[in-house]
């Protein structure tokens, strides 16, 4: 390469404006992606949560009104603070401690059912999905749950 | 400039891969004409079955006051079951009533049939049959019998590789009791005992079944195993096809209902849909057996048949490098180690579907695609496999 050719390279510009243009392309692509993914789910916030054990409801929290509802065969409050609500469900197949928080979501913060998929299916933040504790036969199923979207994994 | 470009490139193919690109690819085999998706990049449609099978039209709910509503069994054969059916509620009183005399009706159902075929349960038919000596006759339930019958016409269909009796292996292998399973290795059971409990299992073609007046009978093949001075005889696991059997019985029972809408799912391996109530066709998804986000390679519109699923993913322990899941191929002995990675089958019967999805994935690819084509006249057939 001569001494010129090389000149030329050194005093030329980092990024032509091609480049900037093709790699802005790319990453607006790529976000656009990751936007159209997490945002157009089609569930709507939380607006209460009910918990049944076995089919049987045993508590309910209308995040709207505040109110909540408990069979306190199985359910007990723990401490909480003025933005959560623990409590726990005991039956004869275990435990399971749930954490709701007022401002509109809910998980489960512990249990001894083994598996734990129940504390790691993480936080319920929308009514596009339920936490299921298959061993406790537990589940947490946001109001307007649609059971029957027409939409099946296996 | 070269070490920020490469920065970007890289940034670049992260976010990628995070989008579900990933560099490896999987052959996706099918005999669907039309109205399917491959969903994931990584996954690539394969050459090799005829294209020969379409879906029939759905039926949509008319004008009412439709709504879902569902019920789920816990603890059915080791699984739980949920049905969801979508009726007309403008007289909510009436139907809510005929739900609970349907879910009434499909409990008795499934417990019936968990009684029968149930391996835990001294008493089950299964249990009496894997306690008897070897060529012993064995009374058994109406359930088991129909379910016994229905599996030696599959080992048959399926030239072996759909086959019961393969119990041993799968205990010697850990999957009976997680905490026996091997934890290297070196503690893998031997090629002789892996070949002394296949021949036996390669016995099930022998089981003889009669009926006289109300009574079902079995009779055990003559066979036997001998290792270290014991001696075994042949053991069954009507598992694997008593979920199909159930999804059938049930699907039974919601024809008998007049439910038109709705679906059932038995441990999100056999599953019946029929329509969807609003959509017509149900949009049934593959879970990726690679990845554990539960996203769908392939999504396929359903109605009115029944689905079932096996992969390598669902039961499995990973030692040096080799997978070993609790489906088994009866023809090596051994576990299948993950050629095809997930099989599913779409047809008329639910218990056809789940002992064919099993044979599959024992078959191979190559031996699988010939079987298809050769064999499979009224069923969808899709599976997965690792190219290498």
């Amino acid at each position: 390469m001569s001494l010129e050719k090389i000149r030329q390279v050194k005093s030329g510009k980092a990024f032509k404006i091609g480049d900037i243009l093709i790699y802005a392309v790319l990453l607006t692509a790529v976000i656009a992606v990751f936007l159209a993914v997490y945002f157009t789910r089609g569930a709507s916030p939380l607006s209460g949560i009910r918990i049944s054990f076995a089919g049987e409801t045993v508590y309910e929290y209308d995040f709207e009104s505040g109110e909540e509802r408990l069979d306190a065969r199985y359910v007990a409050k723990l401490d909480g603070d003025t933005d959560t609500i623990n409590v726990k469900i005991t039956t004869d197949y275990g435990y399971n401690t749930v954490q709701i928080n007022k401002g509109g979501s809910v998980k489960v913060t512990s249990a001894d059912c083994g598996k734990l998929d129940c504390v790691y299916s993480g936080e319920l933040k929308d009514n596009g999905g339920v936490i299921y504790c298959s061993p406790h036969r537990l589940k947490i199923e946001p109001y307007g749950y649609d059971i029957d979207n027409g939409d099946i994994i296996m | 400039m070269k070490f920020t470009k490469a920065v970007i490139s890289a940034v670049l193919s992260g976010l990628m891969l995070l989008s579900g690109c990933s560099a490896k690819t999987y052959g996706v085999y099918t005999n669907i004409a039309e109205g399917f998706t491959v969903a994931l990049k990584n996954y690539k449609t394969a050459e090799g079955l005829a294209a020969t099978q379409t879906m029939g039209e759905p039926e949509r709910a008319g004008s009412g006051n439709y709504k879902s509503v569902g019920k789920t069994f816990y603890g059915v054969m080791t699984a739980d079951a949920t049905v969801v059916v979508t009726d007309d509620f403008t007289d909510a009183e009436t139907a809510e009533n005929k739900f609970v005399r349907f879910t009434e009706e499909a409990e008795k159902l499934l417990t019936q049939i968990n009684a029968s075929l149930s391996v835990g349960e001294e008493q089950s038919s299964v249990s009496r049959f894997n306690g008897a000596s070897a060529g012993e006759t064995v009374e058994i339930d109406a359930v088991a019998y129909e379910v016994l019958e229905t599996a030696m016409e599959m080992y048959e269909f399926t030239q072996g590789y759909y086959n019961p009796a393969i119990y041993y292996g799968a205990e010697m292998y850990g999957f009976y009791d997680w905490t026996k399973r091997p934890e290297t290795s070196e503690e893998l059971p031997s090629d002789a005992q892996v070949e002394a409990f296949r021949e036996l299992s390669s016995h099930f073609g022998e089981v003889k079944l009669f009926k006289d007046e109300d009574k079902y009978y079995a009779v055990k093949p003559g066979a036997v195993c001998v290792r270290n001075g014991a001696e075994y005889s042949m053991k069954i696991d009507l598992g694997g096809i008593g979920k199909g059997y159930s999804a059938d019985k049930i699907s039974a029972l919601m024809d008998e209902y007049g439910y038109k809408f709705g679906y059932f799912d038995f441990g999100s391996s056999s599953m019946i849909c029929k329509n969807h109530y609003k959509n017509g066709n149900y949009t049934v998804g593959f879970r990726d057996p690679r990845s554990a986000d539960g996203r769908a390679y392939f999504e396929v519109g359903v109605n009115n048949r029944a689905v079932s699923t096996s992969a390598d993913d669902v039961k499995y322990y990973t030692l040096d490098n080799v997978r070993y899941c609790h489906i088994f191929n009866p023809v090596s002995g051994r576990p299948v180690t993950g050629e095809i990675m997930s099989a599913s089958v779409i047809g008329a019967s639910a218990v056809r579907g789940d002992a064919l999805t099993t044979a599959i994935m024992a078959m191979g690819r190559q031996r699988a695609v010939q079987f298809v084509n050769e064999k499979i006249t009224d069923e969808m057939i899709v599976f997965c496999c690792d190219e290498g």
